[in-house]
């Protein structure tokens, strides 16, 4: 990751921090894993002081994030890791940081308020949200009058869960979440929708390059090793070729997908990470051959969580707003 | 300036943070370490090469003749001639030679500011250099390798446009085999006698001067006996033969050296260390030249936009993945810039940059000339000059993906630096 250089040292520490503690969670279900990340102070790295948090910059996420993917364990990890540092209510944040509740994301925008005094009044279908199934909260955006408010919705009140069927990745236990009615009070909508969809596409495209990565290093550990026709097969130039391709596209994210870079970049990051990454997967289990379309070899799984993520976050808007920020005017 | 405009913010998002926080998530006590030391220069470049930039988009603004525009309505190719004296006005100007030293010629700036002047010029469709290789390779090869007499002599008059150079590397059968290079320069008291044929020499037509990689010893030691020797291109004995081009111009030429005399003073670094000049060229031209290129690719797709009169979900999607791959080659030109300032190793940021850069523009320019189709009758007048643009690009870039290394020597390089794959015994 491209990081200032004076902060190598400390994202080194939360990097290696958050490595052993993803060690410890294999096999846990979400809830345990985020008590243990949180156990370890990591949850609240970006969130404010005054809800535990460290107020760290987003460098810090992403350290985690890139920490963490070998194991699997992201998706909640990520996405609590975003609600705290933005999350309106200030006990629900608190909840967040300590790991006592699971908060899910939806980023497609589908949902709409209406006012009623001071509270606003939420209607409207979340779609694919992971984790949808058993969360207590969804921290979504919400369209008030052609205004984008970011709303934490109680997912005890008012509130009806479809579960997705997944053939992409089951362990996400996605579902469609039908808001009827809640009515939300001041403190749970912020004026914060532009800044936390950045920074969750930044994250998420940081999150997708952590699975490439690891992916492709690994592919490139096993075409030096494995023999065929009496050499290693990255002897053969198309293997070498194949993978040269691979890491220009990583690297070319990694610069876009800087959190020290401008915050009009991290659309195209997310649409570039969207846009390369299933393809960089997809070759390294083509190269892996046969034992790349088997579970022994992890590769489906990092795949899995890629196109799962990509579905439930729509390039469409981030697309048209690089239109406008970019070319249009 | 955006790369160090985040650094300063970053710094300032710290002001609050205390130790004991951080001690929370595994790191020391005494927490974050103080900004670097050059944080002070940091912001001196921000504030000098903004400055910078500010003048060279206003000096741009009020100089440049409408019709050298390629994306305007009054558009019409300017004359060699007409670049030229273009390109000294940059000069004179502060708009080139801006990172070389002052007392060769240069500005005195740094590479930032060489960038923050190149993301000005390549923000409006302006000509191309005809002199990139004096004032971008030979340049920069006589500064790192050139004694003070070559430097006082040369570097000046390269800046000023004075003269114009070339280079003189590959042969018919030396292309990416670069080191099979069979132009001999034999000792002859205190001259070189230059025998051999050249091709691709950009500019020979045109030039004073070429850079000219020769065989100076057995050529059974590939990568030693090699050495740069400046030639002038209208010493006896040199023939130049313009080779036309799919897009219509005559750039490249083959250069034939039959007996020709050079004094050897002429010579750049050590006699038989031409390999390691030559690969410090091309490390040069793959990181640093045309640093422009991110921002004149924007510029690009930003005129294609304007006149394509389309705007369903499809085109939209293509063009925001164009303005993204231009991005791209920017933060990869911002990065190279930052490293160069911070004397950082470049590692293989320019084949990175110079392969996404050649294949993206490739796709763009293939996609600009499908979306603008062929000429119709009643067709805005904004649409022929942008078609007429469009096709002269498209044509040049398909040499992109084979000048300064093919694409499969870029992928070549990153397969072994990058991924370090294991090779053949």
């Amino acid at each position: 990751m491209t990081s200032p250089g004076h902060l190598t040292d400390e994202l080194a520490e939360v990097s290696r921090s958050a490595a052993a503690v993803a060690a410890a969670c294999e096999g846990l279900d979400a809830r345990a894993v985020l008590a243990l990340f949180a156990q370890a102070g990591l949850l609240g790295a970006g969130a404010p002081g005054s809800c535990g948090g460290l107020d760290l910059p987003l460098e810090f996420d992403a350290a985690i994030i890139d920490a963490i993917a070998p194991k699997l364990l992201d998706d909640p990890v990520l996405d609590a890791m975003l609600a705290a540092r933005y999350c309106p209510d200030v006990d629900v944040a608190r909840a967040l940081v300590d790991g006592r509740v699971l908060v899910a994301s939806s980023f497609d925008g589908a949902l709409t308020a209406t006012a009623a005094g001071a509270d606003v009044i939420v209607t409207g279908t979340a779609r694919d949200v992971a984790h949808g199934v058993s969360a207590d909260f969804l921290l979504a955006p919400v369209d008030l009058d052609g205004r984008e408010l970011l709303a934490v919705i109680d997912l005890g009140d008012k509130v009806t869960r479809r579960p997705v069927l997944d053939g992409l990745d089951p362990e996400r236990r996605a579902a469609h979440i039908v808001v009827k009615g809640q009515t939300l009070p001041p403190h749970r909508v912020a004026d914060a929708a532009a800044d936390w969809r950045g920074d969750g596409l930044l994250l998420s495209a940081r999150w997708l390059l952590a699975h490439a990565s690891l992916c492709l290093g690994m592919t490139a550990d096993f075409v030096s090793s494995r023999q065929q026709f009496g050499q290693p097969l990255s002897v053969f130039q198309s293997v070498r070729f194949a993978l040269a391709s691979a890491a220009e596209e990583l690297r070319s994210l990694d610069l876009l997908a800087s959190p020290a870079g401008p915050r009009a970049d991290r659309c195209a990051a997310y649409c570039y990470a969207a846009q390369i990454v299933p393809p960089v997967i997809e070759r390294c289990m083509h190269l892996h051959g046969g034992m790349g379309y088997t579970e022994e070899v992890p590769l489906h799984a990092h795949l899995r969580r890629a196109r799962a993520r990509i579905l439930a976050i729509s390039t469409e808007p981030a697309f048209a707003e690089i239109v406008d920020a970019m070319i249009a005017h | 300036m955006e790369v160090l405009l985040c650094f300063v913010e970053l710094d300032a998002s710290y002001a609050g943070n205390e130790n004991g926080r951080l001690a929370r998530i595994g790191i020391p006590e005494q927490g974050l370490r103080s900004p670097p030391k050059q944080r002070g220069a940091m912001n001196h470049f921000v504030e000098s090469e903004a400055a910078r930039a500010e003048h060279a988009a206003r000096w741009l603004e009020a100089n440049t003749p409408p019709h050298f525009l390629a994306d305007g309505a009054q558009f019409r190719e300017p004359g060699l001639d007409e670049v030229r004296q273009w390109e000294r006005a940059l000069y004179e100007a502060g708009l080139a030679a801006v990172s070389w030293p002052v007392e060769y010629g240069g500005q005195g700036g740094t590479m930032l500011g060489h960038l923050a002047v190149s993301k000005e010029i390549g923000r409006r469709a302006l000509p191309e250099s005809v002199n990139s290789i004096g004032k971008e390779i030979v340049g920069a090869i006589l500064l790192g390798l050139g004694n003070e007499v070559q430097k006082c002599t040369y570097l000046p008059r390269i800046a000023r446009m004075d003269d114009i150079w070339s280079q003189a590397f590959s042969e018919p059968q030396a292309g990416s085999d670069l080191a099979a290079v069979t132009t001999t320069a034999r000792a002859d008291g205190a001259d070189w006698r230059i025998s051999g044929q050249k091709i691709w020499t950009s500019y020979a037509d045109r030039a004073s001067f070429c850079l000219l990689l020769a065989r100076t010893g057995d050529p059974v030691q590939r990568y030693k006996n090699l050495t740069l020797i400046i030639v002038p291109l209208d010493a006896p004995g040199i023939t130049v033969r313009p080779i036309r081009q799919i897009d219509g111009s005559a750039e490249f030429n083959e250069v034939f050296f039959d007996d020709v005399v050079v004094p050897m003073s002429g010579t750049v670094g050590e006699i038989g260390r031409g390999w390691q000049g030559a690969m410090s060229v091309l490390t040069v031209e793959r990181a640093t030249n045309r640093m422009y290129r991110g921002w004149r690719f924007e510029n690009e797709v930003r005129h294609l936009y304007a006149v394509a009169g389309h705007d369903g979900v499809d085109f939209q999607r293509k063009i925001a993945g164009f303005a993204i791959d231009a991005r791209i080659v920017q933060r990869y030109a911002e990065e190279i810039a930052a490293r160069v300032c911070d004397d950082r190793p470049l590692e293989t940021l320019g084949n990175l940059m110079k392969l996404h850069w050649s294949e993206a523009h490739q796709r763009f320019a293939s996609f600009a000339i499908e979306t603008l189709g062929s000429e119709r009758p009643g067709e805005p007048a904004t649409v022929a000059t942008a078609r007429r643009r469009f096709e002269a690009i498209y044509w040049r870039s398909r040499s992109e993906t084979l000048i300064a290394g093919t694409s499969e020597v870029q992928r070549s390089i990153i397969a072994d630096r990058e991924l370090r794959l294991a090779r053949a015994a």
